[in-house]
């Protein structure tokens, strides 16, 4: 019976009810898309903190500020401190030594790309590709970012770690300076003139989607014979096997020295990122050995610092439409007075009554989400283009959030003509002259 | 996700029973008067959420818990006093039409409620709500699942109150005697264990074991709740109110109505109830049961005390796991695996224990291989070697396409593995044969477990044991 | 819910207890209805019995409504006893007198006041529903009865007021209550509907029925047994 009057009653002061929905899906569609983009970058942390690799950067203790990202680094090599390259197999002699899969170290210097004339500003980086790095307790071991960095693209054939003269052009810089695998390339250290030349032959053309395209990557030894620098790295990437993050491990990130003794100890033996960090810290002195996490400090960032911003224009929204429902029902429960005074009459329960005006409000929130859901998947797509220059992944988690937070608002929306129900007195509207 | 619910069930069902079947023994109020109960379950939330704060502020959850442990205690067994003692006394009623003991209702509630609260906090704590602050799937999948589980228990608390009322007096008295001296049990194990925690009391053999034996039944303690539910919506079914034959059709319409209505807040707990049981189940009996390991193929040493495994066997690159009972008669568990591809084949033998992490085991998940205790992902080529949560190494030598693996190294072995079973074993000063489990006396010589019958025979060996072994190694040769 | 149920099973036995003992439907003494300094009803007492059929009348502002209403249960008097059914109910709660009303008072109303959404028969079977459980079968009899079964799935703007009237009426009788209770149902009508709305009304008190009218017209209350004159809240004689 209840649903046959919900149903019948329905299209029952349509303008009205149109008028609410569609202040609910205004309101769900910004919901929607601040939701859609915070939850969007949240999961993608949540997953990089769950999962069970994780990238290390080892860089010299002064050199802690982060990189330079994105960007050449014009004038790294004055002043600076490095780490030694024999220092390596010590990270392969920590406690969780197993854990640690590939050692990538790092050189990058500044130099000028000399082709037909033309002269380019350009970062030289030197690395391991597949490196022969005897350890005491394996003398074969190989490591390189042909392993570490398995989405690297080589068009062509990797350079050997031993030559001195291969090198790996960035795909934008190889389209910018139109050379292709096979050709060769006459490459000037330093940004002057002045700088000793060497020709090296492309082995391959080098395709990672971050800052490596537009520069040219070459085997370390070549990269210190170039700088000057035998001996010398700039920076280390760890790539370990890791458990994912939990509350000791977000505790130990504020600084061991937090721990209680029971829980360092706790610590110290589980495969966190960060207990494998301070343990590389330990054996390599005066480094500095940090976590990278690729979403939390870009994305993440960001959506941290925007999140209360995006709480309370939510909450804005919400009591906007939920005071709007709420001056529409007011109208619809005093234009239906003699309906609630008949039912009261013959003997309804208030909740039977009050069911009612919540089933069609509800049904209203419904719509009114559904359609801000769609119209908020839009928007999120335009904002997550204009601000992190990709689309929105909108999680499915958004649907049923955004559906409960529509229904909460037109229930909140319903509390003061919910009121004015209970206080309806039947006689004064039954027995009224008109 | 079903995890948090689970855990609200464990700590609050017993709670939620306790005070909904209290106030179904007490006669109906002529006025019915809630507000008692109301400011009740309120004030334990307020006491519950400020041993909370109190805890954390402290650090001392056992104390909290401990202290809310021995108040709970306390009010259940004035409750069963109540109930046991003077059980007319219940039907005693005010002039206003309030039953007299309606009176410790809020008393009742709020310990309850108090203690159950902090015992689910308690529970979830360790339990990260989610990797990261910024909203996310996870966050917001768990914060549902604790008020979905929150509300499903209100609804739980409504309709047993109605059904316990349905099912009559005795019933429910005889559910509320049943939970709580259920209660009272797991309550005083782990007020004990709370107490010996914090140096309260001292430790003693009898008090671990107490604590020990009620540890088993605690997470029963849930379900037998639930199942005395689901035993009072029976009670109530039959004792259903029968619609019956009668000519008056307005009669027969009220009759209708009210059978209907009994109906649905019988099936509205029934339903409540399987839900809830659902979700526990799923959680205590799947999600939350640690893998199992693959099975272990048992060997035994040949006659020049080897195993030999030909390497054809084991290079396919999956987890191949083998056991080897000890002269103790320890189930000693080891592995074999490829660590490269069948191109590149290279054997690693290792023990399936971690010296971080003991004997739990490792298993195979794909391509990975985990450590089950601390879910570590080992690095396939470094198995084999020592250190961090690597299975520890057994040394092996390898002959001609076989893996060699001596005896004596599996019985070195054994003492990074706690799964024993009964052998029989020869008392190696008289010859009597024993079982290992049995033998009163045992002493561990060069890598060996050997076992005695008599103190006489165990001192002897211990006095000389060259002399016994020799012996032993010529009668077994001869 | 378990105190409307108790109240449901004692109501009902009190209604099959009086069908066969208690005689007295409606039973008030001394009642009185003051409206701040306005007193609408003073020292008001009679008695109804089981099938009778009395009408009310008086001047306009005499207090027929503010009586109606009392016996109603939707106002309560602010003086005297009123005993319905041999049911002391001046002194019962809210929830208690909406179980009482459903189950023993049938209203009429003169606007009719039928829900606007729902066909005649799903109008009734709402009082149906609100009483117990909704029962189709017994709705469309109902509806018969009044004359109306062919315009059941009709709603009340695809009605004429007097059709309208009967169908109100079949909704006050559908629960077999033990009082019906009609403020001016002619009130809205011509002759012609007045006079079969009149003969309805007379067919239920020659099945039984206990009815209290309320009516302007003298010949209506010709029509009853017994006529109760209000005068400015007072009974007049
Ligand atoms: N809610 C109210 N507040 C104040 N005075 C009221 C109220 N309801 C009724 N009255 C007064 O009580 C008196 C009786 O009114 P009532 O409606 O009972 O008259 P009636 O006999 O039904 O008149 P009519 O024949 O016009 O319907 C009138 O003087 C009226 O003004
Ligand atoms: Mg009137």
């Amino acid at each position: 019976m209840v649903l046959r009057m919900l149903w019948r009653s329905f299209f029952e002061g349509r303008r009205r009810k149109i008028l609410a929905a569609a202040t609910v899906a205004l309101a769900a569609t910004l919901i929607t898309t601040l939701f859609a983009l915070s939850v969007d970058v949240g999961d993608k942390m949540a997953k990089e903190m769950t999962s069970y690799g994780s990238n290390i950067r080892v860089t010299p203790k002064a050199d802690a500020m982060p990189l330079l990202i994105g960007g050449v680094d014009y004038n790294p090599l004055k002043g600076r401190d490095y780490l030694n390259e024999r220092d390596l197999p010590k990270i392969k002699d920590i406690f969780w030594r197993n854990n640690i899969v590939g050692l990538v170290p790092r050189l990058a210097l500044p130099a000028t790309a000399e082709i037909d004339g033309t002269a380019l500003r350009i970062s030289v980086t030197g690395t391991y590709f597949d490196h022969l790095l005897p350890l005491p307790s394996d003398e074969g071991y190989r490591t390189g970012v042909r392993d570490i960095n398995r989405f690297w693209q080589v068009e062509g054939t990797w350079p050997d770690d031993a030559s001195e003269s291969q090198a790996l052009v960035g795909s934008r810089l190889a389209a910018r300076l139109g050379v292709v695998a096979g050709g060769t390339l006459r490459l000037r250290t330093g940004d002057g003139a002045d700088g000793p030349l060497r020709t090296v032959a492309i082995a391959g053309i080098l395709t990672t989607g971050g800052e490596e395209d537009d520069g040219v990557t070459v085997p370390l030894a070549m990269a210190q014979a170039m700088a000057g620098l035998p001996g010398r790295i700039q920076s280390i990437d760890v790539s370990a096997l890791t458990v994912p993050e939990n509350d000791l491990a977000r505790k130990a990130r504020r600084g061991p020295e937090a721990l209680s003794s029971e829980e360092y100890d706790k610590w110290y033996c589980t495969a966190y990122v960060g207990s494998i960090a301070h343990q590389i810290e330990e054996v390599l002195a005066d480094t500095s050995a940090r976590p990278i996490w690729q979403v939390a400090a870009g994305e993440g960032a960001v959506i941290t610092r925007i999140q209360m911003l995006l709480l309370v224009v939510s909450a804005a929204a919400i009591a906007a439409a939920a005071m709007c429902v709420s001056a529409l029902m007011n109208t619809t429960v005093l234009e239906r007075a003699r309906e609630i005074g008949l039912m009261k009459a013959l003997g309804a329960a208030p909740w039977e009554i009050h069911l009612l005006f919540v089933g069609e409000a509800v049904i209203v929130g419904l719509i009114g989400g559904a359609l801000g859901i769609l119209a908020g998947y839009a928007v999120a797509q335009g904002v997550g283009w204009s601000v992190f220059q990709s689309g929105v992944d909108v999680r499915p988690i958004t649907v049923p959030v955004v559906l409960a937070i529509s229904v909460i608002t037109v229930l909140a929306g319903s509390i003061l003509p919910s009121r004015a129900i209970a206080a309806l007195l039947p006689v004064e509207v039954l027995h009224g002259r008109r | 996700m079903a995890f948090y619910i689970a855990a609200l069930a464990h700590a609050l069902v017993p709670a939620v029973l306790i005070i909904v079947l209290w106030t179904a023994t007490l006669p109906a109020p002529d006025k019915p008067r809630r507000s008692g109960l109301a400011r009740g379950v309120c004030a334990g939330a307020l006491v519950g959420a400020l041993a909370i704060l109190l805890a954390i502020a402290r650090t001392a959850e056992t104390a909290g818990n401990t202290g809310l442990q021995v108040a709970g205690f306390v009010t259940n067994a004035a409750t069963l006093m109540l109930l046991a003692l003077n059980v007319r006394s219940l039907r005693l009623v005010e002039e206003t039409g309030t039953p007299i003991l309606a009176r410790f209702t809020p008393i009742l509630a709020a310990v309850e409620i108090a203690q159950g609260l902090f015992a689910a906090w308690n529970a979830t704590v360790n339990h990260g709500l989610s990797a990261t602050d910024v909203v996310n799937t996870d966050l917001i999948v768990n914060c549902t699942a604790i008020l979905f589980g929150a509300a499903l228990l209100a609804i739980l608390a409504l309709q047993l109150a109605k059904v316990a009322r349905m099912a009559g007096r005795g019933p429910a008295a005889t559910a509320l005697a049943v939970v709580l001296v259920l209660a009272l049990a797991v309550g005083s194990g782990q007020t004990m264990l709370g107490l010996l925690r914090l140096d309260q009391i001292g430790v003693t053999a009898e008090r671990i074991t107490y604590v020990a034996r009620l540890s088993v039944i605690e997470p029963w303690q849930v379900y037998i709740d639930l199942g005395l539910t689901l035993l009072l919506i029976l009670v109530a079914f039959r004792r259903r109110f029968r619609i019956g034959v009668t000519e008056d059709r307005i009669e027969r319409r009220l009759r209708i109505a009210r059978a209907l209505t009994q109906s649905r807040w019988r099936r509205g707990l029934a339903g409540a109830t399987a839900l809830l049981l659902a979700i526990l189940a799923f959680q205590d009996l799947y999600a939350s049961r640690p893998p199992t390991l693959s099975e272990a193929i048992g060997m035994q040493a040949d006659g020049k005390d080897e195993i030999r495994i030909p390497i054809e066997r084991v290079k396919d690159g999956n987890l191949h796991r083998f056991a080897y009972i000890s002269s103790a008669g320890h189930r000693v568990r080891f592995f074999l695996i490829n660590r490269y591809d069948e191109a590149h084949i290279d054997i690693g033998v290792v023990f399936d224990a971690c010296m971080v992490c003991g004997d739990g085991g490792y298993i195979q998940h794909g391509d990975e291989v985990i450590c089950v205790p601390c879910n570590v992902r080992m690095f396939r080529p470094s198995i084999g070697k020592s250190g961090g949560c690597n299975p520890i190494p057994l040394p092996h030598t390898v002959e001609d396409g076989t893996i060699v693996i001596a005896a004596s190294s599996l019985e070195k072995g054994a003492r990074h593995f706690t799964e024993v079973v009964d052998v029989e074993v020869t008392d190696p000063v008289t010859g009597q044969k024993l079982t290992s489990g049995k033998a009163p006396f045992q002493h561990e010589a060069g890598g060996r477990t050997y076992f005695f019958g008599d103190k006489d025979s165990y001192d002897k060996f211990r006095a000389d044991p060259d002399a016994y072994l020799r012996g032993g190694k010529q009668r077994e040769h001869g | 819910m378990t105190v409307s149920n108790q109240l449901t099973s004692d109501a009902t036995s009190s209604r099959f207890g009086s069908t066969e003992q208690g005689r007295m439907v409606i039973d008030i003494r001394g009642l009185g209805k003051r409206f701040g300094a306005v007193a609408a009803l003073q020292d008001v007492s009679f008695d109804v019995q089981r099938g009778e059929f009395i009408a009310i009348m008086g001047p306009s502002g005499s207090g027929k409504t503010t009586l109606l209403n009392i016996l109603s249960l939707l106002d309560r008097p602010t003086e005297g006893d009123y005993h319905l059914d041999g049911i002391a109910v001046a002194s019962l709660t809210e929830r208690e007198q909406t179980v009482i009303r459903r189950e023993k008072i049938g209203l009429v109303f003169q606007q009719f006041h039928l829900i606007p959404y729902l066909s005649a028969l799903e109008n009734v079977m709402l009082a149906q529903h609100y009483h117990s459980v909704a029962d189709r079968e017994e709705a469309l009899e109902a509806l018969e009865h009044v004359g109306l079964a062919q315009r059941r799935d009709h709603l009340p703007s695809q009605l004429s007021g007097g059709e309208q009237q009967r169908v109100c009426i079949a909704r006050a009788l559908i629960n077999a209550p033990a009082l019906i209770l009609a403020d001016e149902p002619t009130g809205n009508l011509d002759a012609d509907n007045e006079g079969l709305v009149m003969g309805l009304l007379e067919r239920l008190r020659d099945e039984g029925r206990t009815i209290v009218l309320v009516t302007h017209n003298p010949d209506l209350g010709e029509r009853t047994d017994r006529i109760v004159r209000l005068q400015h809240g007072r009974l007049a004689s």
